[in-house]
């Protein structure tokens, strides 16, 4: 039986956690679909993830069913793991709090990709490159 | 509790950074909508401390042109919402639905009062399955209303929800047997199989039909299999198979242009199309063995 889609819907919460409160029941409620059956599953995929955020995106179909897909981590995960740093600078203009190199901005950028609505690579890496400055890592080269 | 929704319009290279501002914040989690513009919703609580956290994070947003010059013409929205009960708004959508002459498909929660000689079956929408009004299981619900179901053996193919297979028993079938490849799905069939009172007659099983003709499945009196063309194409051998003589199986989830194809498939595996039926684009084809 093949189902009419009637939204996509982009969120991104933390792991093992989803609760019926905003955002996902401001984004949900109104798409009529059955929250504690969306948040009940979501944590029993997401529970080994505890402390992440995690992008999800949610297809409701015109029958209010719904199914949902994982997605990459949010690029300043990844690029806190590359750097190896467990918190962003709160003032990334002067204080830098780690390095990360070219090549791993390339890496995560190509990780992201089909998740990023870059047009290109090229962009996907000025948007991590971006990314990581603004949480005070510097780009090294090697 | 009132929450304030914080929408944020940024250029889509910033996103990422926005969204992990956002969540620095305490916002526990945002909505993403960058199909046309990149537009974030964020929820913080309206308590004392949001003010400073507004402030905070504004600055940290401004902050952000220094490493995406599109951040120059970042906008935000802050309206307050009210607490709802997010959990149970979902329900007012759902109500009982007269799918047939007969059978009623209502939700748990909802008081149904059935008029003389209706059945009611009851389903809590959940993941895998909605109201259960599509129009190819409205198709099948109606032809079980047909099919002398007194005392026969039943098998659902694709059983999903359970729906099909729950109203069979509902209406009267001795045994279903139920199958499904989702093993989603086999959990709610079951649960919706119990909780109508009918679990001891409706078994589901994780499984492909060809692997229950291996194990020897007694023939059966009457089959539904709400699929898809291609699936039926497929599967119409095997359904053939599964039949006693003189059965009916219901194909459904035929969308109108595909009705040759499985009508010829139905006919090469022995089988003689007695009836199509039709709501919407929909089709579905009764077909009988010799």
């Amino acid at each position: 039986m093949a189902k009419k889609v009637q939204a996509l819907v982009k969120l991104q919460i933390p792991a093992g956690k989803a609760t019926p409160a905003p955002p996902v029941g401001t984004a949900l409620g109104p798409q009529g679909v059955n929250i504690m059956a969306f948040t009940k599953e979501f944590n029993e995929r997401t529970k080994d993830q505890v402390g992440l955020i995690i992008p999800v995106v949610v297809t409701v179909f015109a029958d209010r069913s719904f199914t949902f897909v994982l997605k990459t981590p949010p690029a300043a995960v990844l690029l806190k793991k590359a750097a190896g740093v467990e918190t962003a600078s709160s003032t990334p203009n002067t204080k830098k709090v780690g390095r990360v190199t070219r090549g791993q901005v390339r890496e995560i950028a190509q990780q992201k990709l089909p998740d990023l609505n870059a047009v290109d690579l090229e962009a996907a890496e000025r948007m991590i490159e971006g990314t990581a400055r603004s949480m005070g890592l510097e780009i090294v080269e090697a | 509790m009132e929450y304030c929704e914080i929408c944020l319009t940024v250029p889509p290279e910033a996103l990422e950074a926005v969204t992990h501002l956002l969540d620095r914040a305490g916002t526990g989690g945002v909505v993403i909508d960058d199909e046309t513009a990149a537009q974030v919703r964020a929820y913080l609580p309206r308590d004392e401390r949001l003010s400073g956290r507004l402030a905070a994070l504004h600055q940290d947003l401004s902050d952000l042109v220094n490493f995406f010059p599109g951040m120059s013409s970042w906008r935000h929205q802050e309206q307050f919402v009210a607490e709802e009960d997010w959990a149970n708004a979902w329900r007012s959508h759902f109500h009982a639905i007269r799918v047939g002459r007969r059978l009623v498909v209502a939700p748990t929660w909802e008081e149904f009062e059935p008029r003389a000689g209706e059945v009611v079956l009851r389903l809590d929408p959940g993941m895998a399955f909605g109201t259960g009004a599509h129009a190819s299981t409205v198709l099948c619900l109606r032809a079980l209303e047909d099919m002398p179901l007194a005392g026969a053996r039943v098998l659902d193919v694709g059983t999903g929800s359970g729906i099909l297979a729950v109203a069979a028993a509902l209406l009267g079938a001795a045994e279903v047997r139920a199958l499904d490849i989702d093993p989603l799905a086999v959990r709610i069939a079951r649960q919706n199989a119990e909780a109508n009172g009918v679990g001891d007659r409706v078994h589901v099983c994780y499984a492909e039909l060809r692997d229950l003709l291996a194990e020897g499945l007694t023939p059966r009196q009457a089959v539904t299999a709400n699929l898809t063309a291609e699936v039926l194409v497929t599967l119409a051998p095997d359904l053939a198979a599964a039949m006693a003589p003189g059965g009916l199986v219901v194909t459904s989830g035929i969308v109108a242009s595909r009705h040759d194809a499985v009508r010829q498939a139905l006919e090469g595996a022995g089988l003689r199309p007695v009836r199509t039926s039709r709501l919407e684009d929909w089709l579905a084809i009764w077909a009988r063995r010799r």
